[in-house]
């Protein structure tokens, strides 16, 4: 059974906050997918996550790299992006897709352009720019530009699979104890 | 004992998607320089197969190393040594240069040695000198990588500054697939932004800060995303209407990145009072940021160094002729060298 919720982030820090929360809950052998716009939050949530399994070194967009790979005290973390989806299903071809199902945590950026190389169980998160919330004008812009990145960003999470599911749980409790409220998805309910 | 002037290094790169060698001499003077690239190979098939790049690597190092010593007249007893990059980048495909560069060392009973992908980078930068002035701000510029560092010797960097987020080359690549422009993105954006007004359209310049020598891109492909989207966001796929101008749009958004980077390196030089500036990584092809540094370095008085063209994107040019410096030093390494993903 797959279960979704959402969560409102205000901000790009509270994005990376979340992101952080969600690095402590993660355990050997999950998978997440990343799904949004360009600059909806899916890299700085990632850069959280680093932060959240104690990752030194800063996590950042690994488009171009197509994977990137980190140590942590709960075995590697595999960061890929899809974005060049016929790149990246090159790299999966060459074997990296034997490690996605192993002990590796592995993030998957822009996930809907290689799903099909993708094991079908896993944690889902969509990032969205929130609707209605417009756009908001950045106080003391430059030339006056519109400032898309101060808008809200809704972030859904949909289980699919028993450890993904285990997951999900992880996380809520996560964010329940550190005061956050979990709203049921807008998306599952139409 | 160090090696001589004259010692010639055989380099060898497969970081990413080019397989890459090169023959050097002294440190300076390329004999030879052979680069196969995926992307013209797959654009023959009209798209990336992956059957052919997973081989590519391994089915292109061999003729890539055999050509490069033919071309410059180089038997294997003439070399000083074999220079490869162990680090950054896909974890595979240095294995394939790894591997080859080791056997190789065995077999000829050469000193192997390792190079780090990015501080050859900034080497290429330094081989346009002819007498190097130490210390410089060096920009390393590419899809992959965007920092600034503080270079002592071409084997001392300490870094500055980096990108929080997207590398400049990775905005670029985005914006030119938002506007069908192709991959890679750089060249695309450089060639549709040909006779367009830099002007047509604002882009801010993130500069997080009076002092900050970071970078962060990912604001930029928000800003050009919804300039394709219309106001709110109304269209769903990002589209430029035919009423707008495309080379303005390239333009404008190229302008944006490059000028970006021109003010972050004055700022670093400013800072730390180092007038000279060194410029490499694949987004150092690009000429207005080649133009238009060279221009705001001398109303500042400071003098920008570029990699030579070809010398920008991958290349084992820069990995010979840092092999060099690093032998120079005796900072060899065992058949047990590893690789590293970053």
């Amino acid at each position: 059974m797959s279960r979704s919720v959402s969560w409102l982030s205000a901000s790009a820090e509270s994005t990376e906050q979340l992101g952080e929360f969600f690095g402590t809950c993660l355990r050997p052998g999950d998978l997440v997918r990343l799904q949004g716009d360009l600059g909806a939050g899916k890299t700085t949530f990632c850069r959280g996550v680093g932060r959240g399994l104690g990752i030194e070194e800063a996590l950042h967009s690994p488009t171009y790299m197509l994977c990137k790979e980190y140590s942590t005290g709960n075995g590697p973390l595999l960061h890929l992006d899809g974005y060049f989806d016929h790149r990246l299903t090159s790299l999966l071809g060459e074997g990296l897709i034997e490690r996605i199902d192993g002990d590796s945590i592995v993030l998957v950026e822009w996930a809907e352009r290689v799903d099909p190389w993708l094991p079908s169980n896993g944690l889902l998160l969509r990032f969205e720019r929130e609707a209605g919330a417009g756009v908001v004008v950045s106080e003391g812009s430059e030339e006056g530009e519109e400032d898309h990145d101060l808008c809200p960003r809704r972030i859904g999470a949909e289980a699919a699979g028993d450890s993904a599911s285990q997951l999900l749980t992880r996380f809520i409790e996560k964010l329940c104890a550190e005061g956050i409220s979990v709203e049921p998805d807008p998306e599952s309910t139409r | 004992m160090s090696p001589p002037d004259e010692a010639l290094i055989l380099g060898i790169e497969s970081s990413c998607d080019e397989t890459a060698a090169a023959v050097v001499r002294g440190g300076r003077e390329a004999l030879s320089s052979v680069v196969h690239s995926q992307i013209a190979e797959h654009a023959e098939w009209g798209g990336v197969v992956p059957e052919i790049a997973g081989r590519s690597h391994l089915r292109a190092i061999v003729p890539a190393i055999e050509e490069a010593l033919t071309e410059a007249n180089c038997h294997p007893q003439d070399l000083s040594g074999i220079a490869v990059t162990t680090r950054p980048g896909l974890l595979g495909s240095l294995l394939v240069g790894v591997t080859a560069a080791k056997s190789l060392a065995w077999a000829w009973q050469k000193p192997l040695i390792p190079v780090h992908h990015i501080e050859a980078h900034a080497y290429a930068a330094l081989m346009s000198v002819d007498h190097w002035e130490f210390p410089y701000i060096t920009l390393v510029v590419s899809g992959g990588h965007t920092s600034l560092f503080r270079t002592e010797s071409p084997l001392a960097h300490a870094l500055l500054g980096t990108t929080r987020d997207d590398a400049a080359g990775e905005a670029l690549d985005k914006a030119a697939a938002m506007l069908n422009l192709g991959y890679p993105g750089g060249p695309a954006i450089q060639k549709a932004a040909t006779d367009g007004d830099p002007k047509a359209y604002a882009f801010k310049r993130p500069m997080l800060g009076p002092n900050s020598l970071e970078f962060s891109f990912s604001g930029m492909k928000t800003a050009i995303l919804y300039k394709l989207k219309g106001p709110g966001g109304r269209r769903e796929e990002p589209t430029l209407p035919e009423s707008q101008n495309l080379p303005g749009m390239a333009a404008s958004f190229e302008a944006a990145v490059m000028d970006t980077l021109i003010r972050k390196c004055l700022r670093a030089a400013q800072q730390y009072n180092i007038p000279r500036i060194l410029v490499g990584g694949g987004v150092a092809c690009n000429q207005r940021l080649r133009v238009d540094m060279a221009s705001a370095a001398e109303k500042n008085g400071v003098q920008a160094i570029f990699a030579r063209a070809e010398h920008c994107t991958d290349n084992a040019v820069m990995i010979a002729g840092l092999g060099y410096a690093h032998l120079q030093q005796h900072e060899t390494a065992d058949l047990l060298l590893d690789v590293a993903a970053s």
